[in-house]
């Protein structure tokens, strides 16, 4: 909770078991958050993860199997999804079809028992929050998929809900459009000030997006932290590999937070929250662009691997190495910024040494 | 013909055959007309040349034993709807084919507003059970189908006579202490109509509901609609061509209904059905039967029209 005050949603213990007998599938198994008002926060996950699962339990459209779930502090587990002050994007959009779409952003107003005039004017400013203005008069089924998306946020922000919940909004558009309702997204989530919880499996936008982000796997929250906490500092192996390109590679503890023994001999100096005592089989996670690539020729200095090229790949931005490391059992990536243009440093075959980086070293639990 | 150079270059003899099919390839129009030509021919033999006899014969005098006089034409049969002449010669209104035609109409309406009120919430149920039963009810729906239509009528006589199982049942249970007169009113012809149509009444619906985005209904609730305004003003816009099909379908068979009326209404529970019939039949006035059927089909398709005009313009416009 920032600043001290109410979170806008509280999960405690949250449980959803679907089917029964040997049929259940425990969607969420003990889940517990705490979301920050005015907070853009992400539910990232891959599919079967139960981020909708906690969305539509949030909505009011299932109800949980135990644990409780707080708006601004009041228990609102049991309340039908009408009675609740949050508001959805779905990932269909779900507009009415047989509505115009001023008659869609109208429809949540409506239900309020708003008189005529006060909806017309929220309707056209919702619409012009969402730069809708001229297609009013238009039916979903005449918008493209990005007018559609617009309108179903236009709608879902009409009742100015205390949450709004977007169920993968983005994931029905192209890369380009993707990019602009991003920036989109975030505009409208700044000038509202509503607390935006957001579902995706596509890492990237809940990095570029969020102000935190939830990974979730198997029904249950793996790590909750900024965007940068979960990518530099991912405290299992889930997390660093769902996230980014990530290198693993098996070490002991030689001293406690300090010092990683890795097969081929050599210490490496890492990071570790969770305090592995010496002598421990741990871990390592490395991120593939925190790693040089040196010549033989270069003086080796302690800690520096060696290795050889075993595939090039060209990025545009920067280069992929697919190197073997001496003693070390797996493939090891490197990531190198193509700063000289499309000529690769080394080719494949080539002799090399790996230095990394002093804290890009993170060690996990398995 | 085997294919070699000098087939090719010498010009075929024109049959038939190679003729139309030049003129189908050039021709957009005599293709459109020799796809259509079927669909055509089977509307013109069983439709319009029966409906054109019909429409012939209720301008015709009637025969005196049955039949018409051909030739001799009379606008006799569309008078004798509304008017009766009276001993000496004067014109006078005839209200009774008018009362038939508007108990017709008034039983239709109440058989079709009960298989809305039955066939809707049957059909929404259905539509919201999991695949695999959807179709073991349909089937279901369709089992009365299996029977013959004036047998069903028989069982339902059996039911609703003084003796039958309905006043047996009430009186074993001291609920009534005489028989009540169930067969031969109007309530035993609507009973058996509703009983008949049912199932053209939740089928459409059925189409229409299954197909309708559950997501939608979410979507209704969370914009603060609760169930009965979730109902109004997405479920049922989203289900009215169904409802307007279902009605259609329950609604101009009523009107034309035979067998039900005939077997379960009484001599003064006639309908526009048993009233042409009869006409071809024991008053052997066959000018009049038809005329009487023209009557009702200009009446159906002027609602026809009516129903088209409202219901095709796009729904919140107006």
């Amino acid at each position: 909770m920032r600043d001290g005050t109410v979170a806008a949603i509280e999960v405690r213990d949250l449980t959803k078991v679907f089917g029964g007998g040997s049929q259940e599938v425990r969607a969420l198994d003990g889940v517990s958050l705490t979301i920050a008002r005015n907070e853009f926060f992400t539910l990232l996950g891959p599919s079967g993860c139960g981020k909708t699962t906690l969305l539509r339990l949030i909505a009011g459209f299932e109800q949980p199997s135990g644990g409780q779930l707080l708006l601004d502090g009041e228990d609102i587990a049991g309340r039908p999804p009408f009675k609740r002050l949050v508001n959805t994007v779905f990932q269909s959009y779900a507009l009415f079809p047989h509505m115009t779409v001023a008659q869609n952003v109208a429809f949540g107003l409506e239900m309020q028992g708003w008189d005529g005039a006060r909806i017309g004017r929220r309707v056209a400013e919702m619409l012009e929050l969402v730069k809708m203005e001229s297609l009013g008069d238009r039916r979903p089924g005449q918008l493209s998929g990005g007018q559609q998306q617009r309108v179903a946020l236009a709608r879902a922000l009409a009742n100015a809900p205390r949450v709004l919940l977007l169920d993968e909004p983005l994931s029905a558009l192209d890369f380009k459009l993707r990019k602009d309702m991003q920036v989109e997204l975030k505009r409208l989530q700044r000038e509202t000030g509503i607390t935006f919880v957001f579902v995706t499996h596509d890492q990237e936008e809940a990095l570029t997006m969020s102000d935190r982000v939830a990974v979730m796997s198997q029904g249950a929250v793996q790590q909750v932290g900024s965007p940068d906490e979960i990518y530099e500092r991912p405290v299992n192996r889930f997390v660093a590999d769902f996230i980014g390109e990530t290198n693993f590679l098996p070490a002991e503890v030689e001293a406690a937070g300090t010092r990683y023994r890795v097969p081929s001999g050599e210490t490496l100096s890492g990071h570790d929250p969770h305090g592995h005592a010496q002598g421990a089989q741990v871990t390592l996670a490395l991120r593939p662009e925190r790693i040089d690539l040196l010549a033989q020729a270069d003086e080796p200095v302690s800690g520096d691997l060696a290795g050889r090229v075993a595939q090039v790949v060209y990025f545009g931005t920067d280069t992929l190495y697919f190197l073997e490391l001496d003693g070390i059992p797996g493939r090891f990536q490197v990531r190198v910024q193509n700063r000289n243009g499309a000529q690769a440093e080394f080719a494949a075959g080539a002799k090399v040494g790996v230095r990394v980086a002093a804290d890009a070293v993170q060690v996990l639990v398995d | 013909m085997a294919p070699s150079r000098q087939a090719r270059s010498t010009p075929s003899p024109i049959s038939p055959f190679t003729s139309l099919a030049n003129l189908l390839r050039r021709s957009q129009r005599a293709r459109l007309i020799l796809l259509i030509a079927p669909a055509l021919l089977i509307i013109g033999v069983f439709m319009l040349l029966p409906l054109g006899l019909m429409a012939y014969v209720s301008i015709l005098e009637r025969g005196i034993n049955g039949g018409v006089q051909w030739g001799v034409h009379t606008v006799d049969a569309y008078v004798a709807f509304l008017f009766e002449e009276d001993l000496l010669g004067n014109l006078a209104i005839n209200p009774d084919y008018l009362q038939i035609f508007g108990r017709s109409f008034l039983l239709s309406f109440v058989t079709t507003a009960a298989c809305l009120a039955i066939g809707f919430p049957a059909a929404f149920y259905m539509a919201l059970q999991p695949e695999k039963y959807r179709n073991l009810l349909i089937f279901l729906v369709t089992i009365p189908f299996w029977t013959n239509l004036l047998i069903r009528n028989y069982a339902w006589i059996l039911l609703l006579r003084s003796n039958g199982l309905v006043n047996e049942s009430l009186m074993g249970l001291g609920l009534i202490d005489a028989p009540i007169t169930l067969l031969y009113t109007n309530f035993a012809i609507t009973l058996g109509l509703v009983y008949s149509f049912l199932p053209f009444m939740v089928l459409p619906i059925y189409a229409s509901l299954e197909k309708l985005d559950l997501r939608l209904v979410e979507a209704a609730f969370d914009l603060g609609a609760n169930k009965r305004r979730a109902f109004q003003r997405v479920i049922v816009p989203l289900a009215l061509p169904g409802i307007a099909a279902g009605c259609i379908l329950v609604f101009v068979p009523s009107l034309g209904a035979f067998i039900t009326p005939e077997l379960l209404g009484g001599s003064r529970s006639m309908m526009i059905g048993n009233l042409i019939q009869s006409q071809f039949g024991a008053a052997r006035n066959w000018p009049l039967g038809a005329a009487l059927a023209f009557a009702l089909l200009a009446i159906v398709l002027l609602a026809m029209m009516v129903y088209l005009m409202r219901f095709r313009r796009p729904p919140g416009t107006g």
